[in-house]
């Protein structure tokens, strides 16, 4: 059993900032590349839970980490209603591009709390 | 060509993680689907989904399977007989038939990948059911025995069949529901009346 | 019988989706999708046409998909109340 762990968390500690890199990588460049928001933040999201695999801490607070998710839905909602669905579409197109990036990224971290959140819930807690 | 391999490879896959008996595995082959399914996306020149698929299905499942599995792996087993006055393991396990019984249900779980966990009591089976904290129960009632387990289990299933065959002459009586807590209530209520 | 009436409901329910699924043809217009293909660069500054779709033309998917994510869990963290037993 502790053979087995000590081989599962070295290979995780390897990969871990490898892994963050290509999380940030696939939401900022999402508008350019295949990927964005959703595919990124799983991304985090699997780090946060192969962590819990090595080692079972329960470190975060899952009433304060929903609250920054309803935060970013929030945000979600209002980046869009006061650019895209608005006339400022049309009359600045420079912003185009910072708000395609800005969404995905709202959009990753949404999804990397929301499924971290899932899955500690369960993990930690019984029904 | 590439398309035809792929896809029969994904009917195989589906096939066997079905078919397989062994929970670890059956996750093994889920992931390897999945893998699988996202080079079909990418060959579909649909990378955004190719990337979905391979993070949600092939990484994010397999941990949370994995999770779950490392969560239920605790079998737990609990022996009761009012008849003790006090519970004394060596008495309970050592040179009896019911000893070897136990001890065949330990290696049955430990064949199938969990932790067996006996607890042996004198308590009353209202009160083992009641804590509903026990996956199976065995109660001793003179020289019967009768086991209370959960009807849609599999693996009560295979323990039933191994029971009777192997120690038809301990009186193994098996009392499947749901539920094993409502079951011993209605096997109380049953008792009475008759 | 009982896995019996759970098969025949099954297929009952396949040929029903199917039938639905191709009585409705009332789809895009071709048009549509090759403006889409063509103009998406210009219209919003992405290079990846899946993103300028989900983030710009089609945006009201993805606010309810986010929806979706956030009401699941709330529904999960009230149903199993939070903090319980550990």
């Amino acid at each position: 059993m502790t053979d087995e762990r000590s081989i599962v968390s070295v290979v995780t500690g390897l990969l871990y900032p490898y892994v963050v890199l290509f999380g940030v990588y696939i939401i900022l460049n999402g508008h350019h590349t295949p990927g964005g928001g959703f595919q990124g933040g799983a991304i985090l999201a699997a780090l946060f839970i192969g962590r819990y695999i090595v080692d079972p801490t329960n470190d975060l607070s899952i009433t304060r980490a929903h609250l920054i998710e309803k935060a970013i839905f929030a945000a979600i909602v209002i980046v869009p209603a006061g650019f895209i669905l608005t006339v400022a579409a049309q009359r600045v197109p420079a912003l185009h591009e910072p708000y395609l990036v800005a969404m995905n990224l709202l959009i990753g971290v949404k999804v990397a709390i929301g499924l971290t959140i899932l899955v500690f819930r369960y993990a930690f807690y019984e029904e | 060509m590439i398309e035809v391999i792929l896809l029969v490879a994904l009917l195989v896959l589906s096939v066997m993680a079905i078919e397989s008996r062994i929970m670890r595995v059956s996750i093994v082959y889920l992931g390897t689907l999945s893998l699988l399914m996202s080079f079909l996306y990418l060959f579909y020149n649909a990378p955004d989904v190719a990337i979905a698929e391979a993070v949600m299905a092939s990484g994010l499942t397999t941990l949370l399977f994995l999770t779950a599995l490392k969560r239920y792996r605790v079998y737990r087993i609990c022996f009761t007989n009012e008849a003790f006055r006090r519970v004394n393991d060596r008495y309970i396990f050592e040179g009896t038939r019911r000893g070897a019984l136990l001890h065949e249900i330990e290696q049955f779980c430990i064949a199938r990948e969990l932790e067996p966990q006996v607890v042996c009591t004198p308590e009353s089976l209202d009160l083992v059911a009641g804590s509903g904290r026990y996956d199976l129960i065995i109660r001793q009632e003179g020289d019967e025995l009768r086991v209370y387990g959960d009807k849609e289990n599999y693996f009560v299933d295979e323990l039933e069949v191994l029971l009777i065959l192997r120690y038809h002459d301990l009186n193994v009586r098996f009392i499947r529901s749901g539920d094993p807590v409502e079951e011993a209530s209605v096997a109380e209520a049953e008792g009475e009346a008759s | 019988m009982r896995r019996w009436l759970i098969i025949g409901f099954v297929v009952l329910l396949m040929a029903a989706v199917l039938y639905a699924a191709n009585r409705y043809t009332d789809a895009a217009p071709q048009e549509l999708a090759e403006y889409y293909v063509e103009r998406f660069t210009e219209d919003t500054g992405a290079r990846n046409a899946v993103a300028a779709i989900y983030l710009n033309y089609r945006i009201y998917d993805t606010l309810f998909e986010a929806l979706i994510l956030l009401v699941a869990i709330t529904a999960m963290l009230h149903f199993f109340e939070i903090g319980g037993k550990k």
